[in-house]
């Protein structure tokens, strides 16, 4: 499990960051989500869910369980009202999904 | 044009405002613009400048909120039921500090009224218009050559003061034809730039024209900063012309179109040896408090001629010295005094307070 | 390191003023995804004005302009005439543009200004407490109406986009929806369209966005995101209703 440095995104506050399969990442700012929970419903593997923490303005923002189903087809951040979610992959060579 | 043209009230305005460089008119048709309205629909296209007609006068208002944002110099000009449509956008005009210049072409009313000169949007004018604690810097020109200088000075004034100035005239001064030396043309081009202006975010930070600020301190610092700038234009952009002040008994205050009646009349009593002088503001906001000032001993009374039924009266009345009465002759909805209707009223004021 | 997805560049780092599951935040991301790639953001100036998308100025890096409810598009004509070369878009409510503001939104239209109007259809009035809207659908319970909008007593919706097409010659009109992924990914083609329609010169452009108001509607988001899709679409379609000689397919 590679370590997630914060400082390889800039400018972020309240970061929360998911794990790692393989290569793709996906990044949910847990401070700009409102639990609106549009993400976990259009999620077609059903890893996001709502946290049982909240964030510093009470809403339980949502959460990738088990991104070791994640495939990158960006549902989620498509359709995230916040502008919270963010993806990429690290490592190229491995990649399934290109983006 | 030549060095001294024969021109109408109207389109010594006009021309006058696009050598000043503003290239930018919108409107809508309202008797009696209409022609200074025609005189910029011809004029604008010949130098390459926009004219626009547009839907009404909230949407001229709104589009030159958006010419003035982009840091053009832009006009409208409207009357009376125009100009109250569009006192939501002199409000957010001035709540966002941008220039430009609005001109009322005043006409008897309330409501619809009728087509006759009237002065009777002063206090509409004067006390801001809209909503909100704001004011615009009113000009009243009294013949054609102030309506071509004042039309020229108020862009320099709106661009000064991020602010947008109003000018106040009728359909008489609009209409009638005196002799005008107009100035130069600017390239608006010269213009000293608007760093403020929404342009386009290349090479500087981005720039924001807000009407309404984020934060409620935000607000109450724009008021304060408002109120300072206000402040500062009474003291310094206070216009006005008198004369015979000295020894007079009796001083007739008049602006525009009433200050050129009130003129002949008050000329007529002078020569009979009755002693008055005149005041004729042309700022009327800020109204010329000024004026008011000088040891004047021997002033035994005000005499306030305008076409309405009391409003220019209100400022005369703050101004003066608490001891001076003010009498007024005028009413508004069209009624229009003849030299001989003030000399009269002038006599009886004279004969009822001064020595003679 | 790819990037997947990431927050357009023209975009701040501001968090939204919306409430949770309004679909305005993935309107404004589309808008600014489409001036991220067609690389305008130099020449972008916005206009937003009352309604809840009054704040959305911060939402943006680029020069933007608030002004007073309805009157962007005469604002955007007034910016557009004094900066040919710029790129202006108005951001609207459905109050905005379909009550105070239809005169200068259809004039707009008609004088086929060369701007960029997209207009928020979400059948009520949020930012003052959930009122009714020209938009609101016969039966939707508002506060102006608490029994359900009655044609009888306050007339019949209004379908922008229809209407916008019928007068404006050169245009491009479109209706779209937010309200789930596929439909979000064909706003974006409309955004893009609209403003290659202004980049090209070819007229007036206007997009329709069915968007969700939890809030207003009283419901919970996922259900407002089943409204749309089950009531709104059937009295707003979606699809182009214009396209202007000039812009591909």
């Amino acid at each position: 499990m590679t370590e997630k440095p914060f400082a390889a995104v800039a400018n972020r506050s309240a970061q929360r960051w998911d794990e790692e399969l393989g290569n793709i990442c996906v990044y949910i700012n847990a401070e700009l989500c409102k639990a609106c929970g549009y993400c976990s419903h259009v999620c077609p593997k059903e890893i996001i869910q709502l946290s049982a923490e909240t964030n510093s303005k009470g809403y339980h923002y949502a959460l990738v369980r088990d991104i070791g189903k994640c495939t990158g087809c960006r549902f989620c951040a498509i359709i995230c009202p916040e502008v919270a979610i963010e993806m990429e992959i690290v490592n190229r060579a491995t990649a399934q999904l290109e983006g | 044009m030549g060095d001294i043209d024969l021109l109408s009230g109207n389109e010594a305005l006009g021309e006058s405002a696009i050598r000043a460089g503003c290239l930018f008119f919108y409107g809508y048709p309202i008797t009696p613009q209409g022609e200074l309205f025609e005189y910029m629909a011809r004029r604008l296209p010949e130098v390459g400048g926009t004219f626009l007609q547009s839907e009404s006068e909230i949407a001229a208002i709104s589009m030159v909120y958006g010419t003035a944002a982009a840091g053009k110099r832009v006009m409208t000009a409207s009357s009376g039921p125009g100009i109250s449509l569009m006192q939501e956008g002199v409000s957010h005009l001035a709540a966002a500090q941008l220039p430009c210049l609005i001109v009322n072409v005043m006409r008897a009313g309330p409501g619809l009224g009728r087509v006759r000169p009237s002065q009777a949007d002063y206090l509409q004018a004067t006390r801001g218009g809209g909503h909100g604690d704001y004011r615009a810097i009113v000009l009243a020109p009294a013949s054609a050559q102030e309506m071509a200088d004042l039309a020229f000075e108020a862009f320099t004034l709106a661009d000064k003061y991020r602010n947008p100035v109003m000018i106040l005239c009728d359909g008489m001064l609009g209409q009638m034809m005196e002799p005008v030396a107009l100035a130069d043309p600017i390239d608006p081009n010269q213009l000293p730039p608007k760093p403020w202006a929404v342009t386009g975010a290349k090479d500087r930070e981005r720039n924001l024209v807000l009407a309404a600020p984020y934060t409620d301190e935000e607000l109450i610092a724009l008021n304060l900063e408002l109120k300072s700038k206000y402040e500062s234009i009474e003291v310094q952009e206070a216009r006005w012309e008198s004369h015979s002040l000295d020894g007079a008994e009796l001083v007739v205050v008049a602006f525009g179109t009433s200050a050129r009646i009130s003129e002949d009349a008050v000329l007529k009593a002078r020569k009979e040896g009755l002693k008055v002088g005149l005041i004729r503001p042309i700022t009327l906001w800020p109204f010329p408090k000024q004026a008011f000032n000088a040891p004047q001993k021997k002033i035994q009374a005000y005499l306030v001629v305008e076409m309405n039924a009391g409003q220019m009266l209100q400022d005369v009345l703050l101004a003066k010295h608490s001891d001076v009465p003010a009498y007024h002759f005028g009413l508004g909805g069209g009624w229009v005094p003849s030299t001989q209707d003030v000399y009269r009223k002038l006599v009886e004021v004279y004969e009822r307070k001064c020595s003679l | 390191m790819t990037k997947l997805f990431t927050r357009p560049s023209s975009m701040s780092d501001a968090a939204t003023p919306y409430c949770p599951g309004c679909t305005h935040g993935i309107a404004h991301r589309l808008v600014g995804e489409a001036i991220d790639e067609l690389g305008i953001f130099e020449k972008v100036i916005g206009i937003v004005s009352a309604g809840c998308s009054v704040r959305s100025w911060r939402l943006y890096r680029f020069d933007m302009v608030l002004t007073a409810h309805g009157r962007s598009p005469a604002v955007a004509t007034g910016i557009k005439r004094a900066l040919p070369d710029s790129f202006v878009f108005a951001y609207q409510g459905d109050g905005d543009s379909a009550a105070i503001g239809l005169a200068e939104l259809m004039h707009a239209a008609l004088r086929c200004e060369e701007i960029t109007v997209f207009t928020i259809n979400n059948a009520v009035y949020g930012a003052t407490g959930g009122q009714a809207a020209p938009t609101t659908l016969i039966g939707q319970k508002t506060t102006s109406y608490p029994s359900g909008r009655d044609p009888s007593y306050a007339g019949y919706p209004i379908n922008m986009a229809e209407v916008i097409a019928s007068v404006s010659k050169n245009s491009y009109v479109a209706r779209v929806a937010l309200n789930n992924v596929g439909n979000i990914l064909k706003a974006k083609n409309a955004v893009i369209r609209a403003f290659k329609t202004q980049e090209k010169g070819l007229g007036f452009s206007f997009v329709e966005m069915l968007s969700a108001c939890p809030i207003g509607w009283q419901m919970a988001p996922l259900d407002s995101l089943k409204w749309i899709e089950e009531k709104m679409i059937q009295q707003y379609p979606l699809g182009e209703f214009k396209v202007p000689k000039g812009l591909e397919p």
